[in-house]
């Protein structure tokens, strides 16, 4: 290694790239025929300086995950002990106290992790900067269900309790417990909501319900831990009275709640009044594919990094309420926040009439597709379709010398591919190796176009890039070919947690 | 998380989890596990049959209440609380408080704590400072499955000073001491605004509405 891995620089050459506008030609495919488009001139930022690389900073990762991993569970271990230390376990003598004792332990737990999946899900900057939203909103999904199981744990345990105890069946009970005991027909209120939740986002039904049919039930979800918070007060025994447990549930409801109100709601639109984003002009890309151009005020105030990607909310009637994530493609500067958006048949078609002038709203930045994951010299980028924008921005501004950087761009059509003519005239002016892999497929399990040969994906992904085992490797595109270039990465030797990739995962 | 914290948080955890089981075990909580006693002033009855439902008598009995609230038939139920527990085992606790005698949740708390035989203070300051300026009232009987609970309130000023027990009937003679407890909690709490005991949720539920329906008739 020339520099021993440490550090990254920049020749300070290509540092000055900010002077030099480029213009690049396109051709695009019109109806049948290709037609040269020109593109407006496009200003390229002064890459990263200088970058820290090496191990360490892999650890420090790593060692920031564990803080955060203990004190979630250290909230959960705290409820536990606090219902052990409370005689939980010594007050069960029959069946009703069992139960009794089985509804207090899984209320608690159930309620610690329902706080924490809600936080997880507010995209909270210090859990997505060490996590990435995706991460963070997958432990969000994995939570639900078991939430839920605990939860109704805790309604059926207190409900047979008391019948047992009354002497009445579970109808009655039922009855009494929700029109006699206080708060109770709030909570029940709740549980049904949570039910609705859950059920509404297993993938069964999350396939058969529209985003935003879904999106509404799911906001039921803050109804649902409010209307439960009275009875936790007033019918539970592990609360009130109790000046510990007091103090540390207000303050956890609290803590969860300010983090949602204000990343969730507040900062956007505090960010949204400040920026007043406007769409500047939309340019064609390739036949399904298009550039947003937003300009504002103060746009370095987003303090955005390369690869992140941003929530765009449309300000008109009928979309003002829907945000969709896109990446950046281009590094943040101070004259416009650009992205690319390819028409996937949904709501993203729209996206692509838009009109100039229209107010938009970001949130964000998100993700962690980003240089301050790096830990190596080398970097390989590796995109597929509509999965360049990131990557196009990554080599705009990364910390590199010549041939530091291999970008592997697989295409459909090299002469309808979004942004390639960009990434060409960056590769060339930055000295960065490119292959375009354009056609179909080589085999039906692989991630490359056909060569004609039957070598197999990772031989031909050393042969790109010799340093793969190396390098930091960034992975954008489609779910399926994500997985098998991971597959080839593996192969070739590249350690997991030199391997970068972010689904959207909604 | 990496491999090593996961284990040593797990060990950690374990630990944790078998110290608070421990403590838990320990401590004198839950309320069917702790036998009660139940002492009279009188020395009338020292044995109460389990099966009877208790019914305590008004245990905190002012001055000027004394001669409605049955000055010959003071039952005391003895404040029980989680320290007072293993001592109050010994059922033999006397009380040589005159009928004018206010136990006070904390002289209560601290005599049965401290000592089983100790006599709950008189509190004469109380009694004359209140004379003039308590009301009381009385709130409906409240029906529920274990019996009856009726509560007479009194108040100085819009402070609750004491609730006195004119009916208080519990599941059996361990449970007993439930209606004192709660007469604590909501002088504590200075109303209806605390949370269950465990165990007792009946209890407690037809509590609240008694002293709900004695505090609207202030």
């Amino acid at each position: 290694m020339r520099n021993s891995g440490r550090s990254q620089t920049t020749p300070r050459f290509i540092r000055q790239i900010e002077s030099m506008n480029f213009e690049t030609t396109a051709l695009r495919l019109v109806g049948d025929q290709h037609e040269q488009i020109q593109k407006p001139a496009l200003t390229l930022v002064a890459p990263t300086g200088k970058l820290r690389l090496g191990e360490q900073k892999f650890k420090n990762l790593k060692r920031a995950q564990d803080i955060i991993e203990m004190i979630a569970w250290a909230t959960a271990l705290f409820v536990t002990a606090t219902f052990l230390i409370d005689g939980g376990i010594k007050q069960i003598t029959d069946i009703p106290s069992a139960l009794n004792a089985v509804s207090r332990l899984t209320s608690l737990v159930g309620t610690d992790l329902l706080l924490i999946a809600m936080l997880l899900i507010a995209r909270v900057p210090w859990i997505d900067k060490f996590y990435g939203h995706d991460k963070a909103t997958l432990a969000h999904k994995k939570l639900g269900k078991p939430i839920l199981y605990l939860v109704v744990a805790h309604f059926l345990a207190s409900l047979i309790e008391f019948a047992i105890v009354n002497g009445e069946n579970i109808f009655a009970t039922a009855w009494w417990f929700i029109t006699d005991v206080q708060d109770m027909l709030l909570a029940t209120i709740s549980l049904a909501l949570m039910i609705l939740v859950v059920v509404t986002s297993l993938n069964f039904a999350r396939k058969k319900m529209s985003y935003e049919a879904w999106m509404i039930v799911h906001l039921l979800s803050y109804a649902s831990v409010l209307a439960a918070v009275p009875h936790l007060f007033s019918a539970g025994s592990d609360i009130a009275g109790k000046p510990v447990q007091t103090i540390f549930w207000v303050s956890l409801y609290l803590f969860v709640a300010f983090n949602i109100v204000w990343y969730r709601v507040a900062l956007p639109l505090i960010r949204a009044g400040r920026l007043g984003l406007k769409v500047e002009s939309v340019v064609k890309e390739s036949s399904d594919t298009a550039s947003i151009y937003i300009t504002g005020k103060g746009l370095e105030k987003l303090r955005g990094q390369a690869g992140q990607f941003y929530l765009l909310r449309v300000l008109n009637k009928k979309r003002w309420f829907k945000a969709h994530p896109f990446s950046i493609s281009a590094a943040p500067n101070t004259q416009f926040i650009r992205f690319t958006i390819g028409d996937r048949g949904d709501d993203s078609g729209a996206m692509l009439s838009i009109k100039p002038g229209t107010k938009v709203m970001v949130e964000g930045p998100y993700g962690a597709f980003t240089e301050e994951r790096r830990t190596k010299e080398k970097v390989v980028l590796i995109a597929s379709g509509i999965g360049i924008p990131p990557v196009r921005a990554l080599a705009e501004s990364m910390a590199a010398r010549a041939g530091d950087v291999t970008v592997i761009y697989r295409v459909r059509n090299a002469y309808d591919a979004s942004l390639l003519d960009e990434v060409r005239e960056i590769c060339r002016i930055r000295g960065f190796a490119l292959h375009v892999l354009s056609g179909p497929r080589a085999r039906s399990n692989s991630w490359m176009s056909a060569d004609g040969t039957d070598t197999p994906d990772q031989a031909r992904l050393t042969m790109m890039a010799p340093w793969v085992s190396e390098s930091d490797v960034y992975v954008c595109g489609p779910e399926a070919w994500t997985h098998s270039v991971k597959k080839s990465l593996r192969r070739a030797g590249t350690p997991e947690e030199q391997i970068h990739s972010e689904e959207y995962a909604w | 998380m990496r491999t090593a914290t996961k284990s040593a948080i797990g060990i950690l955890s374990l630990g944790v989890i078998a110290a608070s089981y421990t403590a838990g075990t320990a401590a004198q909580i839950g309320f069917g596990a702790a036998p009660v006693s139940n002492s009279s002033a009188a020395g009338e009855s020292t044995a109460v049959d389990p099966s009877v439902v208790v019914e305590p008598t008004p245990i905190a009995v002012e001055t000027e209440e004394v001669g409605e609230a049955g000055d010959d038939d003071v039952t005391s139920v003895p404040v029980q609380t989680k320290a007072a527990a293993t001592s109050a085992t010994t059922p033999t606790a006397t009380k040589s408080a005159t009928a004018t005698a206010t136990p006070t949740p904390t002289a209560a708390k601290t005599a049965a704590a401290a000592t089983p035989t100790a006599t709950p203070t008189p509190t004469p300051t109380k009694t004359a400072s209140t004379v003039s300026t308590s009301v009381a009232k009385t709130g409906s009987a409240i029906n529920y499955k274990y019996g009856t609970i009726q509560l007479e309130v009194v108040k100085s000023g819009s402070k609750i000073t004491s609730i006195n027990l004119i009916q208080a009937s519990t599941k059996g003679r361990e449970w007993a001491s439930v209606p004192s407890m709660l007469v604590t909690t909501a002088i504590a709490a200075q109303g209806s605004g605390f949370g269950n005991i465990s165990g007792a949720t009946f209890s407690t539920q037809a509590f609240k509405s008694a002293l709900e329906s004695a505090l609207a008739k202030f």
